[in-house]
């Protein structure tokens, strides 16, 4: 991966008040959420669970409770009502405009981004592309018959509704910070729909 | 909706509207200038290729329509969404009600859509039992307020913190102190969160459809939009065709330029791409047309479809300022609201904002697909002045036209003017006095700009043959020995002549041999803008003619050369031999400016009389706008004059002349212009110089009712009061 693109990256991600931190183990990302978590649990979406037990092992060795959103309707809003930290997997970080790309099919994947106060996305460190025809080429390649739920994401949530006064933290969450991890992949599983409704 | 003349009143009473707006504008040009030039930078496309770049992609879907309509209904429905296709808002509306109520919700979250904004929608879901919460801020705010958005990206922008801050004590019961938005953002998220939980429906709208894969496209900053169609089970979208696009890259260069547009971010916090339902869950696209499909083949009309809701022709557009979009505007604001109002709402609910429209061209220049809304505010004009002959408006404009566009009855007119309001001329405005200005009905129109006076001896007197003064020639030039024919633009004649004059020396000083016909008139400029396409006409046909056999054109006023050039061929579309002389002319057809600084460019000092007084510049909006300038004029009196120039804040803002507007509705006149001369004290200059007449009568009036110490002058006196003495 070329310096150059994760400093632009980086710098993009700033712009938009996020945080990039570069991890190469999990256990380094497990610290990170250890040090975050107030409330003594993490919320991890599904798909996480799934790439990366080796993360949930590890903050549960931390002392944490890991509580994964799963079940009917009510059980997986109920699951991360009160979440002060949650952790997502991004599937491509775009240095052009600091933005993750997000794929949440699944409701119990979707609330995580949604309704945490704190946002953790854990990206590989190989998916980071320049620019935003790199997001609309994994689009294109996973369009196609299945539905799914996409989302370029870039900082932490914002209004300028009031007298255009700048107010991070609106309806999602208000910190975010995009983690690149060199033991995260996303090459061994299917993305999006075909993931979640297996 | 109220009515126009309520709606616009009430804007004009509530002052937080047009300082709030004055501040949003200012704040919007820096940010949206610096990200559009930054991604210049970093891609090596200009604007206008970037621009034009998405406007090729949303025309090449238009153009393959059914094509793309079909694609992305099948691509939505392998995905598992039903895609839904309606003629009118009353179809729509009773679809989303119905679906609603067969899935039994009472209770619909709302991402921002202003296609339900279009259809009323949210009347007809209560009207059913059905409680429709807007979860965007802005649009929560104003649905506890009562209220319509008054612009498509900042619904709310009218409101000021105390004016929310109040809102919501009365209606949620608790006290907010107004200085701490902090809070009263906090609460939205508390209050709305349940109902995100409850809901059984959420309702949006689309950014975009692509038929590559059959995903809606939705942006936002707060996190509602996705939350209202990521959490219900029943996802239902309203939107129209007109947000097609054909691939996802196609999709990326409308975000590209969206947000930057909007709000000067790079990008949204959230651009969603959400394709079929969720599992368990239904989705249901409901595509309205509600009058697309007759935009969309008027070819004249067919390009305001590219439009991608940025907002930007409300943030550039002075009347906008004034009075916000629940007034400039109706459910669609702005300059876009001026054109497709027609054919969402019909012609009667679009006629009534236009006047306040002043041609300046401001949002052409910044709209992200590059439509001519200007060409297109004209043409929405004509066709109400056509179809809605009986307006009172319409009856009004074709009666002053008339006699504007009758030569003799102008001449006689103005004379007849000039000698009786002889005694109150000053400086070549009318000092009304203060006795009458203090009638409300007189003080509304002058008070604020004393109104240009008529000169007793228009300019086609002053310059006949062998009355022209002597005039030395400073230099050979390009145009040394052409016959160069001066249109006098009709309100230099008859209101400006020494510019006429000035006009006439500075080209005898490049050598020129200058000739003035009599039998020129106007341009067709003010029938043209009023809508009145055939009086229009007759007068290009007329000033054409007056123009035959000269080498070149030169006229003190650009507004005729934007007219001639830009307009005219419109007009002349069934005429094709007239097209065909103006084409052969238009090159040749210069403002004085623009031929000093070409052809008839003077040596460098060759006008400098030692006069260091600072001067500051107003370009007219449409020399900007439509002719592209930029520099031209300061470049004249520093290098000719060795004047320094001071520049002009907010320099391509129009001065507030443009158009019927002050004529029609003063007081929005009157705010453009506020903010002009405010804008020429902050230079600390004393003179101000234009390429217009039309807007140096204007400053000029401007200054004299304001008592200002500034010296107005048309760029052409000013140089040619430094010419040698002969
Ligand atoms: S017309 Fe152009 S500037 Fe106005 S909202 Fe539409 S895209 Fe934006």
């Amino acid at each position: 991966m070329a310096d150059d693109l994760i400093a632009r990256l980086r710098s993009e991600v700033e712009r938009a008040s996020a945080a990039l931190l570069e991890e190469d183990h999990w256990d380094g990302v497990a610290d990170h959420l250890a040090q975050w978590a107030r409330r003594g649990s993490v919320v991890v979406a599904p798909v996480v669970a799934e790439r990366a037990p080796q993360l949930l092992e590890q903050v549960r060795d931390r002392g944490l409770a890991v509580v994964v959103p799963e079940g009917t309707d009510s059980e997986v809003m109920a699951a991360v009502a009160d979440a002060d930290i949650g952790v997502v997997a991004g599937e491509l970080a775009v240095a052009e405009s600091g933005s993750v790309l997000v794929a949440e099919h699944a409701l119990g994947d979707r609330v995580v981004s949604m309704l945490s106060r704190r946002l953790v996305v854990v990206v590989p460190r190989e998916a980071v592309a320049a620019a935003l025809e790199d997001a609309a080429a994994w689009l294109a390649a996973h369009a196609g018959g299945t539905a799914w739920f996409a989302s370029l994401m870039t900082g932490p949530s914002r209004t300028a509704d009031i007298e255009r006064s700048l107010t991070i933290g609106v309806q999602g969450p208000d910190e975010v910070d995009v983690v690149l991890c060199a033991a995260a992949s996303n090459a061994a599983r299917p993305l999006g729909a075909k993931g979640a409704q297996r | 909706m109220r009515p126009f003349q309520e709606r616009y009143a009430a804007a004009l009473a509530d002052e937080n509207v047009r300082t709030g707006l004055l501040a949003f504008q200012r704040g919007w040009r820096d940010t949206r200038d610096a990200q559009i030039a930054e991604l210049e930078q970093r891609t090596g496309a200009d604007f206008d290729a970037l621009r034009g770049d998405l406007a090729a992609r949303k025309d090449h879907v238009r153009a393959h329509w059914d094509h793309y309509l079909d694609a992305f209904t099948a691509a939505a429905e392998a995905a598992g969404a039903t895609v839904t296709r309606v003629t009118t808002a009353e179809e729509a509306n009773a679809y989303v009600t119905g679906l609603a109520r067969a899935r039994g919700s009472e209770l619909v979250v709302k991402g921002k859509s202003m296609v339900s904004e279009e259809i009323g929608l949210n009347d007809h879901l209560e009207a059913a039992g059905v409680t429709p919460v807007e979860t965007d801020l802005g649009e929560w705010i104003l649905q506890l307020a009562h209220e319509h958005p008054s612009h498509l990206v900042m619904p709310a922008i009218h409101k000021r913190a105390e004016q929310v801050a109040a809102l919501f004590e009365r209606v949620l019961g608790r006290e907010f102190p107004a200085d701490d938005i902090p809070r009263m953002v906090q609460v939205a998220r508390t209050e709305l969160r349940e109902r995100f939980l409850a809901a059984g429906v959420g309702l949006s709208g689309a950014n975009a459809l692509v038929a590559e894969g059959g995903s809606v496209m939705l942006v936002c900053n707060e996190g509602n939009n996705r939350m209202s169609v990521g959490l219900p089970p029943l996802h239902v979208v309203t939107a129209g065709a007109d947000k097609l696009v054909a691939t996802y890259a196609d999709a990326m260069a409308q975000v590209r330029l969206l947000a930057r547009s909007a709000t000067g971010q790079p990008i949204t916090v959230y651009t969603n791409f959400v394709t079929g339902p969720r599992p368990g869950g239904e989705m249901h696209i409901v595509l309205v047309d509600n009058g697309r499909s007759a935009m969309a083949a008027d070819p004249d009309i067919a390009p305001a479809l590219r439009c991608i809701r940025c907002g930007a022709c409300a943030n550039v557009c002075p009347p906008y300022q004034i009075v916000g979009g629940h007034a400039f505007g109706h459910v669609y604001t702005g300059a876009i609201g001026l054109v497709n109002t027609a054919w969402h709402h019909g012609l009667d609910a679009a006629a009534d904002p236009q006047a306040l429209c002043v041609s300046c061209g401001a949002c052409a220049a910044v709209c992200p697909t590059d439509i001519p809304l200007p060409a297109q505010i004209l043409e929405v004009r004509n066709r109400i002045m056509t179809q809605r002959p009986q307006r009172t408006d319409s009856r009004v404009r074709a009666v002053a036209l008339r006699a504007f566009a009758t030569p003799w009855l102008f001449a006689a007119g103005t004379r007849a003017v000039a000698t009786v309001t002889e005694p109150l001329r000053e400086d070549g405005v009318l000092a009304v006095p203060a006795r009458l200005r203090r009638h409300p009905e007189v003080g509304r129109r002058v008070g604020w700009r004393s109104p240009p006076a008529p000169a007793r001896r228009p300019a086609r007197d002053r310059l006949r043959p062998r009355r022209q003064p002597a005039v030395p020639r400073l230099a050979e030039t390009a145009v040394t020995g052409r016959r160069v024919l001066l249109f006098l633009q009709c309100i230099t004649d008859r209101f400006a002549p020494t510019v006429a004059e000035s006009t006439a020396r500075l080209l005898r000083a490049a050598g020129a041999h200058v000739i003035v016909r009599r039998t020129q008139h106007c341009c067709g400029l003010p029938a043209f803008d009023s809508g009145q396409w055939e009086t229009a006409t007759t007068m290009v046909r007329h000033t054409l003619a007056a123009m035959e056999g000269a080498d070149d054109v030169v006229t003190p006023a650009p507004s005729c050369v934007a007219m001639l050039a830009h307009e005219a061929p419109r007009l002349l579309r069934d005429d094709p031999d007239t097209a065909a002389g103006l084409q052969q002319l238009s090159g040749r057809i210069h403002d004085i400016v623009d031929y000093l600084t070409g052809p008839a460019r003077l040596p460098a000092g060759s006008l400098d009389t030692g006069d260091r007084t600072p001067v500051t510049i107003h370009r007219f909006c449409q020399s900007t706008n439509t002719l592209g300038r930029t520099g031209e004029m300061e470049a004249l009196v520093r290098d000719l004059a060795g004047a320094p120039v001071t520049a002009l804040p907010e320099a391509t803002v129009c001065c507030g002349f443009g158009g019927s507007t002050s004529i029609t509705n003063p007081e929005v006149a009157e705010g453009i212009l506020d903010r002009k001369l405010a804008n020429v004290d902050r230079t600390g200059a004393t003179t101000l110089l234009t390429d217009n007449p039309g807007c140096m009568l204007h400053l000029k009036g401007g200054a004299h009712a304001s008592d200002r110490a500034l010296t107005v002058q048309h760029i052409a006196d000013y140089l040619a009061d430094r010419l040698p003495a002969s």
